[in-house]
């Protein structure tokens, strides 16, 4: 009776020794990374797929010199569809497995909110652009978004106008009709009073629309000095020709960098010359010496110009890369919340910004510390007032 | 008041350019049905097999603007023709239905094939008389707005012409108001069908080389295309072509005085809640026979 009661036992600890051996992670194996962005949908060609090819770069980087402690980081791609639901699925996929250490993507900032429970439930350190507000409000402890937020970005386009125009200023905004876009225009319209001007316009769009015209017509007659465009791609094209049928060149320009993004640049060419954007970094800039670099070994492996959304896929993978090391450097073990704690403390000088993390600070870079860029007959600049 | 008079040129201008894009989308709604009583609501996409056609012979291949227009729309009519021929003619004996969802399923599967062929990003055309705008009344337009309005009448002429001088446009009236009694008189409804489909890939073709400077090679357009140009066709009236292009014009004034003098946000609520006001009170449309 009593060898049976051992036998039992010795089993019961041999499937535990099992399924914990199961759960931990390979020592010798490698460093996956999950990489969840748009593939296909509204998002993919213009930032998720640049997005996933440097962030790719940058693993192939890191692995061509050895990885970490010898162990190569090895990215495990899902496609988000510019959707939340699939983006969901995703981040339950991937949050299973052991071996996973990290999170980059998703890409919108309706997705990111979704996914929320599951990072915080699987502590599981995500790198991400989506800059909606909520994500850094509170509960962010494994958050970090690699790009200006909502709000500092704001405060940046409205200080140049501020800058370049003076006080006295009447702003008006066209943004997309959802929760980022809605969110992004009342923050600058209860920001701008701070900035010496009033809210003369408040106009949207939704996705599909293709001419601006009316939300144009309503934003001239309103006396709009400046507009603060919240428009990539199509959106872009369709406000700059209106700006040009309407007669309305006068206008100070400014938005996020989907303004003059590759997409908008395609579609709209030399009708968004001179629009005021904030970006990781202005792709042209003859003083940023981190660029060449990096715009011959993207071509190289992708044939490809570099664009915004490969430098912030870059950066990202990069921000991993570089907090794994000093764990390993410190002789720690590579977990999710090792790595958590040094992102956490992370100083990090990307390819044209530079984030301070702390621990009560997630939010990507800081005012100053955003590059304002201009563009110019298909060259964006640092923007000077 | 003053604000008012200053935009409503403006305004009346851009909703007659958008609203003459919606009464050709309209128009191939009334060109299905007629031949088929089908509600075809790929017919957006089939707008963007032409947008994607008129991106590659005019910017791709950079072909004359005097070849890129017919080759545009024989492609669009070729590749709808296969379309047809492969989804929806098999289902012609179906319960009415069944046609309907696959018609929403194949837009779907445009969509995709086109993201798949050509990339998800959308493409710009230029303009084909500059983008220098004209000042008529008050308004800017854009030389643009003329060739999309042009086109609209030379289409309508021309359909004027099918539907009351050619055998199949007469038999496909008659098909449309009496179904079972053109197959009794030996009409052959699926011959009907084909050539409904067919010449609503012709229009969809033509249509899509002309308004592609306006709204741009968009993959994504497709399904807003159909849903405005079923309201333009149902609030007229889907039984008569003349109906569903007032009808598409109506909802192309509407939405861009909505959004001009109240909000853009409102669009879309006035625009489909008229629709169904309309629905409710008169089911064939404004301009329809009274049931």
């Amino acid at each position: 009776m009593q060898s049976r009661q051992w036998m039992r036992s010795l089993m019961a600890a041999s499937a535990v020794l099992v399924i914990s051996g199961a759960q931990a992670q390979t020592p010798n194996g490698p460093i996956k990374i999950g990489l969840v962005q748009a593939q296909t949908g509204a998002l993919a060609d213009s930032f998720g797929i640049p997005s996933s090819e440097g962030a790719i770069l940058a693993m192939e980087e890191i692995n061509a010199k050895g990885g970490i402690g010898g162990r190569k980081l090895e990215v495990v791609s899902r496609d988000d569809r510019t959707s939340i639901q699939p983006t969901v699925i995703a981040f339950q996929e991937l949050s299973q497995d052991p071996d996973l250490i990290a999170m980059i993507g998703p890409t919108t900032s309706g997705a990111g909110m979704a996914v929320r429970q599951i990072i915080n439930d699987n502590k599981l350190p995500e790198l991400s652009i989506a800059y909606g507000t909520a994500l850094t409000q509170s509960n962010f402890k494994y958050y970090y978004r690699v790009g200006p937020s909502l709000e500092t970005g704001n405060q940046a386009l409205l200080n140049a106008i501020q800058k370049h125009r003076g006080d006295g200023q009447k702003l008006a905004t066209l943004a997309l009709s959802d929760a980022g876009g809605t969110d992004g225009a009342r923050d600058a319209a209860n920001r701008a009073s701070s900035f010496g001007m009033t809210v003369v316009a408040s106009e949207n769009y939704k996705y599909g629309d293709t001419d601006f015209t009316a939300q144009l017509t309503r934003i001239k007659a309103s006396g709009a000095t400046a507009l603060l465009s919240l428009t990539q791609g199509i959106a872009t094209n369709a406000m700059a020709r209106a700006v040009k049928q309407l007669g309305m060149q006068d206008l100070m320009i400014v938005g996020p960098n989907g303004l003059a993004d590759a997409q908008s640049e395609s579609l709209a060419g030399d009708l968004i010359n001179g629009v005021v954007f904030w970006d990781y970094a202005c792709l042209d800039d003859p003083n940023n010496t981190n660029l060449p670099p990096l715009k011959t070994s993207y071509k190289a492996r992708f044939n490809k110009n570099l664009s915004n959304g490969a430098i912030n896929g870059y950066d990202m993978m990069r921000m991993v890369g570089t907090s794994l090391q000093a764990l390993f450097d410190e002789k720690k073990p590579l977990t999710r919340e090792g790595l958590n704690d040094k992102l956490t403390q992370l100083t990090f000088n990307g390819i044209g910004s530079k984030y301070e993390f702390t621990p009560e600070w997630h939010n990507g870079p800081r005012l100053e510390q955003i590059p304002m860029c201009s563009y110019q007959s298909g060259k964006r600049l640092p923007w000077k007032p | 008041m003053t604000f008012v008079l200053t935009i409503l040129p403006q305004l009346i201008a851009t909703g007659i350019m958008i609203g003459a894009i919606y009464a050709m989308l309209a128009l191939c709604f009334y060109v299905v049905h007629a031949g088929t009583g089908l509600i075809n609501f790929a017919q957006g996409d089939f707008v963007v097999i032409g947008l994607i056609f008129v991106w590659t012979f005019f910017v791709g291949m950079n072909l004359p603007l005097f070849i890129v227009i017919p080759m545009t729309v024989i492609a669009t009519g070729l590749v709808v023709a296969a379309l047809e021929r492969l989804t929806i003619a098999p289902l012609r004996n179906q319960d009415p239905i069944i046609p309907l969802l696959v018609t929403l399923a194949l837009g779907i599967l445009i969509r995709s094939s086109i993201q798949l062929i050509w990339g998800a990003q959308p493409r710009s055309v230029p303009h084909y008389s500059g983008d220098t705008p004209i000042l008529i009344g008050g308004a800017a337009i854009m030389a643009q707005a003329f060739w999309i309005i042009g086109g609209t009448i030379l289409i309508l002429l021309a359909l004027y012409f099918f539907f009351t001088r050619t055998m199949f446009g007469l038999a496909m009236r008659g098909a449309s108001s009496d179904r079972e009694g053109a197959q009794v008189i030996g009409i052959n409804a699926n011959l009907i069908s084909f050539y409904a489909f067919g010449l609503s890939a012709l229009i969809s073709g033509a249509t899509g080389a002309i308004i592609a400077p306006v709204v741009n090679a968009d993959p994504f357009i497709g399904l807003d295309f159909s849903l405005k140009g079923f309201a333009g066709a149902v609030l007229g009236g889907i039984d008569k072509p003349h109906s569903a292009v007032l009808g598409g014009l109506f909802i192309g004034i509407l939405e861009t005085l909505i959004a001009g003098l109240i909000s853009s946000e409102y669009r879309n609520l006035f625009v489909f809640g008229i629709l169904m006001l309309v629905l409710v009170l008169r089911p064939n449309g404004l301009l329809g026979a009274r049931s």
